[in-house]
């Protein structure tokens, strides 16, 4: 994902101007949500159609404020479920259509006259009845259904997010793996405390080194894990690991362009200038 | 986020219908101005802000901050109900857009109070003409741009290319997106 691109598309002004479709509008919401690139150019847009349509400010009449303010005071706040647009459609209250049944009152009934009431009327009254019951219960039903889909499409929007910030990096980490100046070293254990390994990622070209971290047991508090390029014997600090981090993949905080091996030792809190060798837990040779 | 812009998110959270009042003092003036300049009939704008800021409140607890400002929010909702406005009124006959169809005429603040918008006006007289004409058509007016691209009788492609380098030049002349 070129970020720099997406910047430069002009999407992010058409979603300013209120140009772009549904679909393209969560797009850009999302992507602003991954990237504080897009997030701070989009919101530098913002600003300056802010400031642009500021410029066609005109006091209002006097008299408004207070019609206005009582008017907004007539009304509630919707609540949030609520979509505005999709809502006010189905809402409508569905007409009850209930024909006049064409069946004509029978001569015979003559005790039903004595109340006054036909029975056509009764029939029709019972008729008009069960069709709102059965209109009730079915608009119970869709109402169910409605709020079932909803919540089945914020999980699919928010599982889809989680997805795109997924590949974002898994991009990125391919594109490393492609890089020929990317050379694997895979850090086996030494100490059978811990017998793990895992792989570190040296770019050589400019010396950053990734390495995936989650194989390494938690330290108590005061302790924290460093990482180490031993260049011709002389261990050389890299920097400590992040007690705590997000990322799976970290980077390490110093870089080399050298080195005959890597290594992480656990060391007091903040690291030290030259490791502890007994307390080595992996180690790997750069073939 | 501004001070004012996080009172007034926050008290549309709580349901606090004073938001509305802090909302008007600090921008009902420029959505007054704005949707003038697409109706030019103060009863009818009058009208519309009304609606708008009855439409605000209602939707208020939708508006999500995370996903952009205060101000871009409001200004869809009053512009999309300028643009229903005009519509109705088309079919009445009363054909407003394409009668105010003059380049940006700056109103002259004749109040003290918006010597402050009256300096932007300065700034923005430097932003080149044509590029204001768009700008103006597609954030203002509500115009798409392929309606624009019709209007102008230029190609879509040109359209959003010189809606992006007036942006581009917008960010000069605001600076680096300071208010």
């Amino acid at each position: 994902m070129d970020i720099h691109n997406y910047i430069t598309s002009g999407i992010l002004e058409e979603y300013v101007l209120g140009g772009v479709s549904d679909q393209e509008r969560r797009e850009v919401e999302c992507m602003s949500h991954i990237y504080p690139e897009i997030r701070e150019a989009l919101n530098m847009l913002e600003t300056q159609m802010e400031q642009f349509a500021r410029a066609y400010t005109q006091k209002a009449p006097d008299t408004m404020r207070s019609r206005i303010l009582d008017e907004v005071r007539k009304n509630n706040q919707n609540p949030v479920m609520t979509s505005v647009s999709g809502d006010t459609a189905s809402a409508k209250k569905k007409e009850i259509k209930v024909e006049s049944p064409s069946v004509q009152p029978e001569k015979e009934i003559g005790d039903i006259k004595k109340s006054g009431t036909p029975v056509w009327a009764i029939a029709a009254a019972i008729a008009a009845l069960l069709v709102a019951a059965w209109q009730f219960v079915e608009n119970n039903n869709k109402a169910k259904e409605v709020q079932a889909l909803r919540s089945e499409q914020d999980s699919i929007r928010s599982a889809h997010s989680e997805l795109e910030i997924q590949v974002a990096e898994l991009s990125f980490n391919l594109d490393e793996v492609y890089d020929p100046a990317i050379r694997k070293v895979l850090l086996n254990a030494v100490n059978e405390n811990f017998p793990i390994q895992l792989a570190l990622f040296w770019n050589t070209e400019n010396g950053q080194v990734r390495l995936d971290a989650s194989a390494l047991p938690e330290l108590p508090t005061d302790k924290q894990y460093q990482l180490w390029v031993l260049k011709d014997g002389v261990p050389v600090d890299m920097g400590v690991l992040p007690k705590t981090s997000e990322d799976r993949i970290l980077l390490a905080q110093k870089t080399t362009i050298s080195g005959d091996a890597f290594a992480i030792t656990i060391e007091p809190l903040g690291g030290q200038a030259s490791p502890s060798l007994d307390q080595l837990v992996v180690m790997g040779n750069i073939g | 986020m501004a001070p004012v812009e996080k009172e007034i998110v926050d008290r549309f959270a709580a349901g606090d219908v004073r938001a509305m009042d802090l909302l008007y003092d600090h921008y009902a003036d420029t959505l007054f101005g704005v949707v003038m300049r697409m109706v030019n009939d103060e009863a009818q704008a009058q009208d519309i802000i009304q609606d708008a800021f009855v439409k605000i409140w209602k939707q208020s607890r939708t508006f999500d901050p995370t996903k952009g400002r205060l101000f871009t929010w409001l200004i869809s909702i009053v512009r999309n109900q300028s643009i229903d406005a005009i519509r109705k009124n088309k079919r009445s006959g009363d054909i407003q857009r394409e009668s105010s169809d003059v380049s940006i005429q700056m109103t002259v603040a004749d109040n003290k109070d918006l010597s402050e918008e009256h300096d932007i006006r300065v700034v923005l007289s430097q932003l080149d003409h044509h590029h204001k004409e768009l700008v103006e058509h597609s954030y203002i007016l509500g115009y798409t741009h392929p309606e624009i691209a019709e209007k102008f009788g230029i190609p879509l492609g040109t359209v959003k290319t010189r809606i992006r380098n007036a942006m581009l030049e917008l960010r000069t002349i605001f600076g680096n997106g300071h208010s």
